[in-house]
């Protein structure tokens, strides 16, 4: 290969449009500097994930907000000053660029007919409207800078309130389901839907500008690529932004043609690939974080299975344990390992092996303490061994139960398998992140549909499976 | 010869087993006598080391039953349950032959022993293959007997073998029982609640109540010279055959 030797460097984006499109530009300015081999890991869910991973250096850099450092990463008030934040990214290991040139600040949208309603200008006039219905996303409803700060500066109760996806709040809004949402201000959506911004009289929202922030040391390592990422500075206007953003979200061009246009200034010649092609690529990521996590799960499921059943106390212990992972929401138990394993396939896969566990620990366990006394009597009558007993005797007479829980097990990570893309182990989650983000309903169903198909398939599978592992008394 | 010296069994707080002595001798058939609960089924599963004596001892041909030695001991013994304790996972053949093949017998020997069994009980070869459920009561216990028979041990211990068959099946497999036993000469110890199967089988009948042994001897001996009342009001509650009115 041409660019083999070349080093290589990742960059991130959270999974929402604008982060994919400035992720995007970010990418195809490294590739014109031609200095680096440019990898992409975009649509790494919230604020915490693309974080986590560039300290870990599973990721070099990603597209991020002045205020969205102060107020989440650096947990300050005081810092808002760019040159002042790069000082506190210092012992951190991390350093950021100036502005793009636009402020993607927090705005509370409101629909234009309510607005005229109930004649609402300001923010400060929503104390007179607080039974309007709210749709939040879940990140401003827990941000120190969200809603529980908006709340106190303004002293206003909205009574009714509840957390949504932000991709879906335009169609709710515009469906008439809900009043009033939170906002970015370079959202395209808010003209198409004729929302109105409600002004910050009391200056609550702090500056969000658009910053690259990348490891400390990246300047100094990629002197070239950095002075081609430092040219962005101040070129991306909020007008801009919209038009790009309003490009994928309205009109669906792809990230690639869109950080082309934006770059070039012309559509660029280089295809989307194919459909099917796509699909592909996710089937073969899917299968091996389905098939790897699941035979994990076997191998260590069985004999926890077995082990519970043979020493009752502790298997209650054991099976109050994978009882509780499996009540952990797959998002966070995915996002918990970050830390550890970095991003990718690998933090995937454990989490993924521990929510296969509970059904193959359950259905081995539950079979093996309801076998016929009579038979396992019979059994050591004849004088077999322990170990002859448990190959011989028990575990075919638990297979029918066995198999049961390793399906259930199998159709349960093809399912939880498509959170994996949130932290950047690709798979059909892929185009769902995507389409979530884009609220794109075709992009969902190319990850939601081969999902689906691949449950099913599973489940014809199975049958063959049981019909060689079963012994056929017992089917 | 079997002993068994002064053995209790508790379960739990509940006293199975109360201080029970007996010796079982060699190429006799035996015959445990009781009604439900009386401790005769916890004590022949004590003579397979299936379970262990809260104190005393069990001694098969000399050998101590414990728990490191039954696994090789039990090898001596033939067991046979109710409805033939078959795995019904396996065909009947595997089934038979099973403890043969975990003692890594060659094929040949294996199918010629199976073939002697097959004479012996007078089983349908062509059933081979089948599974446990494909067949009737009558022939699973015969199952059950030919595997109980395989290793060729000294001792054969049985309990309640015909508990779960029709009158029919019943009285045809006992003459056949009988004639196995007394051609063998094993030393057999089967366990029943059943008067006239206790009178036909046993060349001694041990009868047991609450954990106790009431009396052991030779079954005229129980009708004739009964140690306690309860020994004929139990021969008398179940109503005795024609044969036995006799002696009575």
């Amino acid at each position: 290969m041409v660019f083999a030797d070349k080093p290589s460097v990742t960059v991130g984006s959270k999974a929402f449009t604008e982060s994919y499109v400035l992720a995007e530009i970010i990418s195809q300015v490294l590739e014109q500097a031609n200095e680096v081999k440019v990898v992409r890991k975009f649509g790494l869910g919230g604020t915490g994930i693309p974080f986590e991973a560039l300290k870990r250096g599973s990721i070099d850099l990603y597209p991020e907000y002045s205020g969205t450092i102060t107020e989440a990463i650096l947990k300050t008030h005081a810092a808002s000053d760019l040159g002042e934040i790069r000082k506190e990214l210092v012992p951190l290991n991390m350093t950021i660029t100036d502005s793009l040139g636009f402020n993607n600040t927090y705005a509370l949208a409101v629909s234009g007919k309510i607005a005229e309603e109930k004649n609402l200008r300001d923010i400060s006039d929503l104390v007179k409207a607080s039974d309007i219905r709210v749709g939040f996303s879940h990140e401003f409803l827990n941000r120190a800078d969200g809603y529980p700060g908006l709340s106190a500066k303004y002293d206003i109760k909205l009574k009714n309130v509840k957390g949504l996806e932000h991709s879906l709040a335009y169609e709710a809004i515009n469906r008439g389901e809900i009043d009033l949402t939170d906002a970015y201000s370079t959202d395209a959506k808010i003209q198409r839907f004729n929302l109105k911004i409600l002004h910050d009289d009391k200056k609550f929202f702090p500056d969000y500008f658009a910053v690259i922030l990348a490891k400390k040391d990246f300047p100094q390592r990629f002197p070239k690529s950095w002075a081609a990422l430092k040219n962005l500075e101040g070129t991306i206007s909020e007008r801009e932004i919209q038009e790009l953003n309003g490009f994928s979200d309205l009109d669906k061009i792809g990230f690639s043609q869109i950080a082309s246009l934006f770059l070039n200034k012309k559509v660029s010649p280089k295809k989307e690939d194919a459909i099917l092609g796509k699909v592909w690529v996710y089937t073969k990521q899917h299968l091996a974080l389905v098939s790897i996590s699941l035979f994990v799960s076997i191998l260590f499921g069985l004999p926890l299975g077995v082990f519970a059943a043979r020493f009752r106390r502790l298997g209650q212990f054991i099976l109050v344990i994978s009882g509780v992972i499996q009540t952990i929401p797959s998002l966070a138990l995915l996002s918990f390992f970050i830390p550890l394993f970095g991003i990718g396939t690998i933090p995937s896969l454990v989490a993924l092996f521990l929510y296969g566990l509970l059904p193959i620990v359950i259905g081995t366990y539950t079979a093996m303490i309801s076998i016929d006394k009579g038979l396992l009597e019979s059994s050591r009558a004849l004088g077999l061994t322990a170990f002859q007993r448990l190959i011989l005797i028990e575990l075919p007479l638990c297979s029918p139960a066995i198999m049961a829980g390793i399906k259930t097990s199998a159709i349960i990570t093809i399912g939880t398998a498509t959170l994996a893309a949130l932290i950047g182990a690709g798979g059909y989650g892929t185009p769902i992140v995507t389409g979530l983000a884009l609220n794109d309903t075709s992009t969902i169903l190319q990850g939601a549909v081969p999902a689906a198909l691949m449950s099913l398939i599973t489940y014809g599978l199975f049958g063959i499976f049981d019909r060689i592992i079963i012994p056929k008394g017992l089917r | 010869m079997i002993k068994v010296t002064d053995v209790t069994k508790h379960y739990d707080n509940r006293l199975v087993l109360n201080h029970v002595s007996i010796n079982f001798e060699d190429e006799r058939t035996h015959v445990l006598l009781g009604s439900s609960g009386c401790g005769k089924s916890t004590l022949l599963r004590l003579l397979m080391g299936l379970t262990q004596p809260t104190s005393g001892t069990v001694e098969i041909q000399n050998e101590k039953m414990t728990l490191a030695s039954q696994p090789s001991l039990v090898r001596k013994i033939g067991y046979v349950i109710q409805d033939g304790g078959l795995f019904p996972h396996m065909t009947i053949s595997d089934n038979v032959t099973l403890p043969a093949r975990t003692l890594g017998w060659d094929k040949e020997k294996i199918r010629l022993r199976l073939l002697d069994l097959l004479t012996l009980v007078e089983f349908d070869p062509l059933l081979l293959g089948r599974y446990p459920r494909q067949l009737s009561g009558g022939q699973r216990q015969r199952v059950g007997l030919m595997r109980a028979l395989l290793l060729n041990p000294a001792v054969l211990l049985l309990d309640e073998p015909l508990g779960a068959l029709d009158h029919i099946v019943r009285a045809s497999l006992q003459n056949q029982l009988k004639e196995i036993f007394n051609r063998l000469k094993k030393t057999v110890i089967l366990v029943t609640h059943d008067i006239g199967e206790a009178a036909f089988f046993g060349h001694t009948v041990t009868l047991m109540s609450e954990g106790r042994i009431i009396q052991h001897g030779p079954f005229e001996e129980l009708v004739l010279k009964p140690k306690e009342p309860f020994v004929t009001e139990f021969i008398m509650a179940q109503r005795p055959a024609p044969e036995l009115k006799v002696l009575l």
